[in-house]
């Protein structure tokens, strides 16, 4: 059963303005500070070095799950007649460690870690765009799970 | 030259040994039918007169749980309306971080018979759905994790397990075994929840999935009740009757990245990793020799996490740790002898500390170790806040 509800994120939040506005356009876009370090999840400063944001990067669309969970009893009532669901930490191919956590819009058994995943924008409104996770079609399963 | 002074600071205050000489608790219960307030004040009464002292007396206070004020507390046991009080950062972490404060206290003179309780009825009314709104980085939460569904700390700490599962071989096995070791202790404890409730590993394995790998059994209570302890400085102890405890040290910290565990550069790093350390030098003593560690067991994983991450076993080594009985009393290193957040109560850790002095005591009946000198508390809050104390016997 596809998930019909969410509880939606603040897209004028201060700190997330870029990153809302690149999901509703279908882009990737992580702050970067001075120094430049990217900031995730955004801070007014980079907790590396302090320095403020400087600019926005769009990124590559996709990673490795790091590690994973299935939700059997949502507090939320958003997802309170939802079947299990998983919901994922991905790892962005970045020097500097990057993860993302998103719902999982793939079967659960797909899942494993260092399994491969790439991004889907799931449209709530005309102006929310979430970005959730799919394995990539490429995988390749391991013989055993982890 | 401001962080080299403010350095300075840190490593002179906290000088000051502080000792626990009163600890009590209300009954702990899935609905109490009392308010909060009640039950604080019973639970302070029964430490202050464990102490054999007068509530007035107290000229500190710390209140916790996150509902509970110190007006409840001048208004229900007639403390003096010149009490100090302070309050740690909410989480698990502060019932352990309230020793912290109070030698604080102590140790600046500002006050000398400090009255640390917790209360609440996180059972029957704000479960821990609703308390963790009350956490630092609530903007991560809103914009990036309750979207996708990710809202609670089993769900949280899950992912944290599975990594560890991943890289070490811990198992579902090695999980169970702390379960199954704090409700064998919690039949030896009368005041535990669980007392007459036995748990198995077949009951374990088939109980319903909450966030896999957490299953029910690896999940804490949730707990209606008050418990309090009573600490003071030194001099104060030495002109009370009660068999002192005394807090060798106590320390707190922060994980890197404190309000958001998923960008660590090193997953497994918490607060704790830094806090044991610091209070084993402060304290002059090693992780071999504890004779008991009351670890806050919010879920199973977190048990063997925190056993790693204090040092009393290598990183990837705590699984087969508590897989090899090493937690029972008779082990290597008893945990939890009381049944834990997991079998005893859910009180904030506040009944770990109160555990940690009656086995030092040897107030603790049909559970008491046999050689209990030195006993290490632990506290886990939020996304891995750490606090560490050392008790010890004087």
């Amino acid at each position: 059963m596809k998930q019909l509800k969410y509880p939606l994120p603040d897209v004028d939040a201060p700190d997330f303005v870029e990153f809302w506005n690149g999901c509703a356009s279908g882009k990737l876009v992580l702050p970067v500070c001075v120094q430049g370090h990217f900031v995730w999840p955004p801070r007014p400063k980079c907790l590396k070095c302090q320095e403020g944001i400087a600019s926005w990067a769009e990124v590559e669309q996709s990673g490795r799950v790091y590690s994973w969970t299935v939700v059997h009893r949502s507090s939320l009532f958003e997802f309170s007649d939802s079947k299990p669901f998983a919901v994922v930490i991905v790892e962005l191919p970045m020097v500097q460690i990057v993860r993302m956590v998103g719902l999982w819009q793939g079967e659960i058994e797909d899942l494993f870690i260092g399994c491969e995943a790439h991004l889907i924008f799931e449209r709530v409104n005309d102006e929310v765009a979430l970005p959730q996770w799919r394995p990539t079609k490429l995988n390749d399963r391991p013989t055993k799970r982890e | 030259l401001v962080p080299k002074f403010s350095k300075l600071v840190r490593e002179s205050i906290n000088d000051e040994v502080i000792t626990v000489i009163g600890a009590g608790e209300t009954e702990y219960s899935r609905r109490s039918g009392r308010s909060i307030q009640d039950l604080a004040i019973d639970a302070s009464l029964a430490a202050i007169t464990d102490a054999e002292v007068a509530p007035q007396c107290v000229d500190g206070v710390i209140p916790l749980g996150g509902e509970l004020f110190t007006e409840d507390l001048i208004a229900g046991l007639g403390l003096s309306r010149r009490v100090v009080d302070a309050t740690p950062a909410p989480g698990g972490a502060s019932a352990v971080a309230a020793l912290s404060l109070a030698c604080g206290m102590v140790d600046s003179g500002s006050a000398n018979c400090i009255l640390i309780v917790l209360s609440r009825n996180a059972s029957s009314r704000g479960r821990i759905g609703s308390r963790v709104r009350k956490l630092p980085g609530q903007q991560f939460r809103d914009q990036l994790e309750r979207p996708h569904g990710w809202s609670t700390p089993a769900e949280w700490y899950s992912m944290i397990c599975r990594r560890h599962m991943a890289e070490y071989g811990t198992t579902k096995r090695q999980l169970a075994e702390v379960a199954l070791s704090a409700r064998r202790h919690a039949q030896l404890n009368p005041r535990a929840m669980q007392y007459g409730r036995t748990l198995s590993w077949e009951q374990y394995d088939q109980s319903p999935f909450i966030a896999d790998p957490y299953q029910l059994y690896d999940c804490c209570l949730e707990t209606d009740g008050a418990a309090a302890v009573l600490v003071v400085s030194h001099e104060f102890a030495r002109n009370t009757g009660r068999l002192p405890v005394d807090v060798l040290s106590v320390e707190v910290a922060r994980p890197e990245s404190a309000d958001d565990l998923t960008n660590r550069e090193d997953w497994h790093e918490i607060g704790l990793s830094v806090a044991a350390p610091a209070a084993f030098e402060r304290a002059g003593v090693t992780p071999t020799d504890v004779d008991a560690a009351m670890i806050y067991d919010c879920f199973t994983f977190e048990v063997i996490h925190q056993l790693e991450e204090a040092g009393f076993c290598g990183r990837g080594e705590g699984g087969a740790f508590a897989e090899s009985g090493a937690l029972d009393i008779g082990g290597r290193l008893p945990v939890n002898t009381h049944g834990g957040l997991l079998s005893e109560g859910h009180l904030g850790g506040l009944n770990h500390v109160i555990e940690g002095v009656r086995q030092l005591r040897g107030e603790a009946a049909g559970r008491q170790l046999s050689n209990a000198n030195l006993i290490a508390v632990t506290g886990w809050g939020d996304w891995g806040d750490g606090a560490f104390a050392i008790l010890a016997r004087r």
